[in-house]
């Protein structure tokens, strides 16, 4: 199933770009959805993990009614010279966070995961749910040009030609029999079913520029703010559209800088040199206390992203699904969440997409339980085994987590032998992907990791999984409509991975971020850190 | 200044160590005007220290406590630092050992001059400072005042440093060694120029020297230190021809002379250190007459005759030197051990030429000395001979095998028949290494007969050549820090012996030490010649020593030989010009 | 010895410069050489995941990575020999002029730093050493070999927290707007400046320190004043000419040390310059930019370590006329 459709990018994608860009910074950032560290809460302020939203999405701040006026200022990560205006191309988070201010998509993710017409007024399903009617909202472009259906097929195209960040999200739209029936109406045709295609238009890069658009310096989207100027690698800074279609930012001014040192980022909020930061380490967040006083504020989201150990399912000694399990009961997830990330995360029960819609909430929260795994182990042939577990400070928490490990399985007569290896070489060719005991870091929901991870044509089949009756499941739930009963069989296959898959999914990590006590109505959402940057609904007091 | 005022008078002199030890303690000296006064002592012995004192200056933390300094009649000592600037430069002035460093390298040669004459209020125009050079025999125009110290030669530099003492026209002139790490020649006019200026302008000198031999020939009246006081002082002849210290006797009896060649007596043992001196007379340990009464107390001070002063209780019973002649050898026969043909070496792509067709040869028991002044090229030769340097040309053969340039070329056995000791014996030692290690390492890597013998046995024999070279039995476990050069240089030799070598290559073997210990090394060289039947070569810059131990001397000049001959036609009726010239300027008591 | 070759001061200059030529074309294979092994490839690190095999091909071409080896680096010396560094990867824009602004950022930082560094590390340097084992000398000993001990980015962080968050007299972060000079925003460039000298002055000091102290000890000096010579005069004319050799050579060393102290503080301080784009560039695989800013980083480590050669020979009268 080559042409098979899919969702928005994961919020894995661990490239070695961005792994670079993490180790480099303190903080150890990746810069896509998930990647900015994450956050479970436990039990503080805000709303309560459920499992039903997604990162119980938290709003910060003391509420109140908003004030409009002044100038907002965001310390971001940054790309260096690599940022880019283009709002499709953009990959790291500065790009998106700017992209999302100018541009618009057509859906957008709402902070439990749930996709939200933005540009769009309406998508409406044929009956196979192969075919679908686009309807677009009135809105205007920045030079006053109104958006029509051919900018949208326009877009469509150039993501399609040039393979740009969105290509495969839009993989399964046949344009050339996809076609516009009115100024604000598009016939879309797919090459094949997909139940929900509101989720594959949320992707993160596919913004809809103007038909015939070229000069990405000078940005015409239909987002809420304006350029005024832009230095890549340094800072933008934006002005209140005053055409918006929807509600106008209440800020006047938006200023973003790339901070990529994160104690120049810490410093430079503490200083009040900034607003707003993303991205701070486990040790600043500690400082912030509980977050909701004092002139800083922490801005925690939960269930950003899982910390996996993965064991290859088609290698020795993981062949035997009793050795997985064995190995799933050896590990203290309380102690690892406390150890390895200082508490700022919540437990994991071996499954991806916790907080999403379509997450298994019903499976027993599996405990640490060396006896069990000993004896398994003993059945299993293999008491007293011994395994390499590939490591490195890649990923903030990463080696903290392993070595706790190692700790936890000595209870279980199980020898871990750490191999740490340099956090530039971990994602290299030389190691992911090619060792059978190693740690990652995956963000999104079961279906959206499901593509990147276990599925024939994935990229990143971390376990080896090759089970081809619960494959062909997976593709037949994917064309179905009806949200319940998609959700319905997505739960059933998280129960066989429960039992037979490769992951131990021991935690998730937080987003963790700050903000200064003057800025109001930050929502957060487990996409992105800083709310999925939608600054329109943040204002100064 | 009166005519009969004494130039410079110090007396009851002490300066202390930062420590409080006494460094000199109770110096009596006068110096007059137009009279050179010789200041003698071994190493340690404290003659710089109180020629600094002279100028009321004490170095390193060490201070003057107590005595007097009189510079043409006024007390120095008490006087605040200002007053002493005024002093100093102007009434009493300083001549450096090494003039070489004691010129500041990033000022030119008239500025000095000027500096000096400014800060005493003088005027320092071109015409006095041209006249102040060409009073010492330099060149005063203006391309040689616009000189960098770095630009004059070792003997311009110390005609500097001496018109820069002169400048101010003082009293007194204090020259401490002042011609050390000259050649003879430059030395010798350096010398000359000294006793003119003394007549010309009725300057007061206060010549410090380790030399007597060199000191001879200039002073009216000389002093000798040991140990931190005058143990005797009087007129040059008289002194030298009578001494009434048993130290002054030893010393004569040390001293190598051309002139007069002679067997040299060494002073056993060694200086104690500053902080070990005997209670009583510091020389006892090591003098031939000492009685109780000197280990119980510091002899005072006591005059045997007119102008004459002496710390000693058996003053009167000290002999007079007694000279004993040179014993004879007979000649050596005709096997060549080391044949040595059309040598050449150059350096710099040929712009040096350290050696140009030189040939000699070596027979077999038979001393040979190369001399010649610094640059003559008798260092490169030896290095060829060691194996230390290829050569451009020519031939080096031991008993008649060629030897290959560099000593790796050369066989164990080859190696093993040439030995070297050098110059140095602080830098030739491993620090770490006890003495008998030292000479029991060679023995394991070249040694014949004791490498089958293991460790114990290399020991055994490098104990017995330690015996032989008299180290004293206690310092054979102690590392070289714990050793003088004399015990240092008796290590080395005894490591070149002990694999019973054929030829002892000797470069310059007793020049970092004092006259009594270089004539003890060289009458253990003798000694061991004639016991072992060694072949040595000889490398030195000193006539007298060459004297006293060679049977041929082969004289250098740039690279070439001058002239070659037994060392007593040589050195008593020289054929060449070359060799005329440095035998009448090397040092000689006769004189 | 004899035959010492007299050499003229221009000849001498010219071969300097002759070498320092060669020097730098080394430096210009070694960064290019050094490019090639930076871990993963231009194309893959542009398209990340989204890349094909096809569409990595057709990029490589485009960005010319498809050519032989040899070819790229005599395409890249010849673009660098008429001014032309190329083309930045990810911002598609010319190296020149996506560096251009910072290089000047860098230089005004270096040359603020050096122009306070160089008086300062000499007058303390001679106050100290030349009276050795002062109060001055102590307490100054102590503050610097604390200096020396602590790495910049620790000096840095501190600094911060001392003047920007605790104390709050500056801005923690020099967030100059683009295209403005460093000079019109003087409160942003206390910090870096100050984290620079505080290093810099570490070991520079101490360096001149020992350089004037062993002047001070030395014969010359010491016969300057059994000479009757007034110390200050003594001071002057003895010990500092002769101390000067050693600053020269100190301050050289400062220079180039600056080259990578601006790297590390202008990352702590997120100040706009080009130690800042290195370490982005990397991270981004930008060959071209990393390459122009190595290479530009090299010329003037040499151009310094020129510069410091012919004032040596100029200062040091023996250097002058002996080879």
């Amino acid at each position: 199933m080559t042409d098979s459709p899919r969702p928005p990018e994961p919020a894995r994608g661990l490239t070695r770009r961005r792994v670079l860009q993490g180790s480099l910074t303190a903080s150890g950032l990746l810069l896509l959805p998930g990647a900015l560290a994450a956050c479970g809460d436990d039990g503080g302020s805000g709303a309560a993990t459920d499992g039903q939203t997604v990162g119980g999405a938290q709003t910060i701040g003391s509420g109140g009614t908003p004030r409009s006026g002044g100038r907002l200022r965001v310390g971001h990560v940054g790309g260096g010279t690599a940022e880019t205006l283009d709002p499709n191309s953009g990959i790291v988070g500065i790009d998106v966070a700017r992209a999302r201010q100018l541009y618009e998509l057509l859906f957008d993710f709402d902070p439990r995961g749930v996709p939200q017409p933005r540009l769009a007024e309406s998508l409406e399903a044929g009956a196979r749910a192969d075919r679908w009617r686009l309807r677009l909202r009135a809105a205007n472009f920045h030079d006053g040009r109104p958006l029509t259906a051919d900018d949208v097929l326009a877009t469509w195209r150039r993501i399609r030609t040039r393979a740009l960040q969105s290509a495969n999200a839009i993989a399964a739209i046949d344009l050339r029999k996809t076609r516009s029936t009115a100024d604000d109406t598009i016939e879309i045709v797919l090459s094949r079913p997909i139940g929900d295609l509101a989720s594959l238009l949320a992707h993160r890069a596919s913004f809809i520029i103007p038909a015939g658009f070229s000069d990405f310096a000078r940005p015409n989207g239909t987002g809420p703010f304006t350029l005024v100027s832009f230095k890549p690698g340094e800072r933008s800074l934006m002005r209140r559209n005053p055409g918006y279609w929807g509600d106008a930012p209440h800020v006047d001014e938006l200023e973003q800088i790339s901070i990529p040192d994160s104690t120049a980022r810490y410093n430079a909020l503490q200083g009040g040199q900034v607003d707003a930061i993303e991205a701070i380490e486990f040790a600043q967040a500690r400082q912030l206390g509980d977050g909701t006083s004092g002139p800083v504020r922490l801005v925690r989201t939960a269930n950003a992203s899982a910390l996996p150990t993965y064991m290859r399912v088609d290698e020795a000694p993981f062949t035997d699904p009793r050795v997985r399990r064995a190995m799933r009961l050896a590990v203290d997830r309380e102690q690892s969440v406390q150890a390895a990330l200082l508490g700022y995360g919540s437990i994991g029960n071996d499954l991806f997409g916790k907080g999403y819609p379509s997450y298994n909430d019903a499976l027993p929260q599996r405990a640490y339980d060396p006896e069990q795994a000993r004896s398994l182990l003993r059945a299993a042939g293999q008491d007293g085994l011994t395994v390499k577990l590939y490591s490195s400070r890649a990923v903030p928490g990463m080696l903290e987590a392993a070595t706790a490990y190692k700790q936890q399985a000595q209870a279980a007569g199980i020898t871990i032998d750490l191999q740490t290896v340099p956090a530039a070489d971990y994602y290299s060719d030389r190691y992911y992907l090619k060792v059978a005991f190693g740690q990652d870091q995956w963000s999104g929901s079961f279906e959206q990791t499901t593509l990147d991870g276990l599925l024939p044509d994935s990229g990143f089949n971390i376990t080896g999984w090759r089970d081809a009756a619960w494959q062909r499941r997976f593709v037949q739930a994917q064309s179905m409509t009806d949200e319940a009963a998609r959700n319905d069989v997505y739960k059933e296959l998280q129960s066989t991975l429960y039992d037979e898959g490769g992951l131990i999914v021991w935690g998730y990590v937080d987003f963790l971020d700050a903000a200064s006590a003057r800025v109001e109505g930050i929502v957060t959402n487990p996409l992105y850190n800083l709310g999925y940057y939608e600054f329109r609904n943040w204002w100064l007091v | 200044m009166s005519a009969d005022a004494a130039a410079l008078e110090i007396a009851g002199l002490v300066v202390r160590a930062p420590g409080g030890a006494a460094i000199v303690e109770q110096v009596e000296l006068t110096v007059r005007g137009a009279e050179i006064v010789a200041l003698v002592g071994e190493s340690g012995s404290g003659k710089t220290t109180c020629g600094l004192a002279a100028l009321g200056f004490a170095r390193d933390g060490a201070r003057i406590d107590g005595g007097s300094v009189r510079v043409a009649g006024r007390e120095l000592l008490g006087l605040g630092e200002r007053e002493l600037r005024g002093v100093r430069g102007r009434h009493v002035s300083y001549v450096p050992q090494n003039p070489g460093s004691a010129l500041n390298p990033a000022m030119r040669v008239g500025d000095h001059l000027r500096e000096l004459l400014r800060a005493h209020g003088r005027a320092g125009d071109d015409a006095v400072v041209q006249a102040a050079l060409e009073r010492v025999h330099l060149p005063g125009e203006r391309a040689f005042r616009r000189r960098w110290p770095h630009q004059l030669s070792g003997g311009q530099q110390q005609r500097l440093a001496i018109a820069l003492a002169l400048a101010c026209e003082p009293a007194v002139a204090v020259m401490d060694e002042p011609t050390t790490g000259l050649d003879v020649v430059t030395q010798a006019r350096i010398l000359d120029e000294v006793r003119r200026l003394r007549d010309a302008s009725g300057l007061g000198v206060l010549y410090i020297s380790h030399d007597l031999a060199a000191v001879a020939s200039i002073a009216d009246r000389i002093a000798v230190m040991y140990a931190g006081r005058v143990v005797e002082q009087g007129p040059a002849a008289e002194l030298l021809a009578r001494p009434c210290h048993p130290y002054t006797r030893g010393l004569l009896a040390s001293l190598p002379d051309h002139r007069e060649p002679r067997r040299l007596r060494g002073i056993g043992g060694a200086v104690a250190a500053l902080d070990a001196r005997p209670a009583g007379c510091a020389f006892a340990p090591r003098c031939p007459l000492a009685s109780d009464a000197c280990r119980a107390q510091a002899p005072p001070l006591t005059s045997p005759a007119a102008d004459r002063a002496v710390r000693c209780f058996h003053a009167a019973q000290t002999p007079p030197p007694a000279f004993e002649p040179l014993p004879q050898r007979a000649a050596a026969d005709g096997a060549a051990l080391l044949a040595v043909r059309d040598l050449r070496v150059s350096f710099g792509g040929g712009d040096v030429v350290a050696a140009d067709d030189v040939g000699f040869a070596l027979a077999r028991g038979e001393c040979l000395a190369l001399v010649g002044e610094s640059g003559s090229g008798k260092t490169t030769i030896a290095r060829c001979v060691a194996g230390l340097q290829r050569p451009d040309g020519g031939e080096i053969a031991l008993a008649g095998e060629p030897l290959a340039g560099f000593a790796r070329g050369r066989t164990r056995e080859q190696r093993r028949r040439l030995q070297i000791v050098f110059q140095n014996p602080y830098q030739s030692l491993n620090p770490r290494e006890t003495a008998i290690e030292a000479v029991a390492r060679p023995l394991r890597e070249l040694g014949r007969d004791h490498a089958a013998g293991g460790r114990a046995a290399s020991l055994r024999a490098a104990e017995q050549m330690l015996e032989r070279v008299q180290l004293p039995r206690r310092l054979a476990h102690s590392r070289p820090a714990a050793l003088s050069g004399g015990e240092l240089q008796r290590v080395a030799i005894a490591r070149a012996l002990v694999v019973e070598p054929e030829l002892l290559l000797c470069d310059e073997i007793t020049s970092a030490l004092d006259v009594s210990v270089q004539a003890a090394v060289l009458e253990l060289l003798g000694g061991l010649r004639d016991e072992l039947g060694l072949t040595l070569l000889f490398i030195t810059h000193d006539l007298g020593v060459v004297a006293a131990i060679a049977d041929r001397v082969l004289v250098l000049q740039r690279g070439s030989v001058v002239e070659t001959g037994p060392v007593g036609q040589v050195v008593r009726a020289p054929a060449q010009p070359y060799t005329q010239e440095l035998v009448a300027a090397a040092p000689s008591l006769s004189r | 010895m004899a035959g010492v070759k007299r050499q003229s001061l221009g000849g001498l200059v010219a071969r300097r410069v002759g070498i320092a030529v060669v020097l730098l074309w080394i430096v210009s294979l070694l960064v290019f050489a050094a490019t090639q092994v930076l871990p993963g490839d231009t194309a893959s690190a542009i398209l990340g995941k989204t890349a094909t095999p096809d569409s990595l091909a057709q990029l490589r071409a485009q960005l010319g990575l498809d050519r032989p080896l040899l070819q790229q680096y005599t395409d890249w010396l010849g673009g660098l020999l008429h001014g032309d560094l190329g083309r930045s990867l990810a911002a598609g824009l010319p190296v020149g002029d996506l560096i251009g602004d910072r290089v000047g950022a860098t230089l005004t930082l270096a040359a603020v730093t050096l122009v306070l560094l160089v008086p300062l590390a000499l007058l303390l340097g001679v106050l100290t050493g030349t009276r050795r084992d002062g109060k001055l000398d102590q307490v100054v000993s102590w503050i610097t070999l604390a200096g020396v001990a602590v790495p910049e980015f620790v000096t840095g962080t501190l600094l911060a927290l001392l003047l920007a968050t605790w104390l709050g007299w500056l801005p923690a972060v020099s967030l100059i707007p683009p295209g403005e000079s460093p000079l019109a925003h003087p409160q942003y460039m206390v910090l870096p400046v100050l984290t620079l000298l505080v290093a810099g002055l570490a070991s520079t000091v101490r360096l001149v320190r020992v350089g004037v102290a062993q002047a001070a000890a030395a014969d010359y000096t010491e016969m300057a004043r059994l000479s009757g010579i007034p110390e200050r005069r003594v001071v002057r004319r003895w010990v500092l000419p002769n101390a000067l050799a050693a600053g020269v050579q100190v301050i050289a060393l400062t220079a180039q040390w600056l080259v990578g102290g601006i790297v590390i503080v202008e990352t702590v301080f997120q100040y706009p310059g080009i130690g800042q784009t290195l370490v982005q560039s990397v991270q981004s695989q930008d060959i071209p930019v990393v390459q122009a800013v190595a290479l530009l980083i090299a010329a003037i480590y040499v151009l310094l370590n020129l510069l410091a050669d012919i004032a040596l020979v100029l200062l040091v009268p023996r250097l002058r006329s002996a080879r």
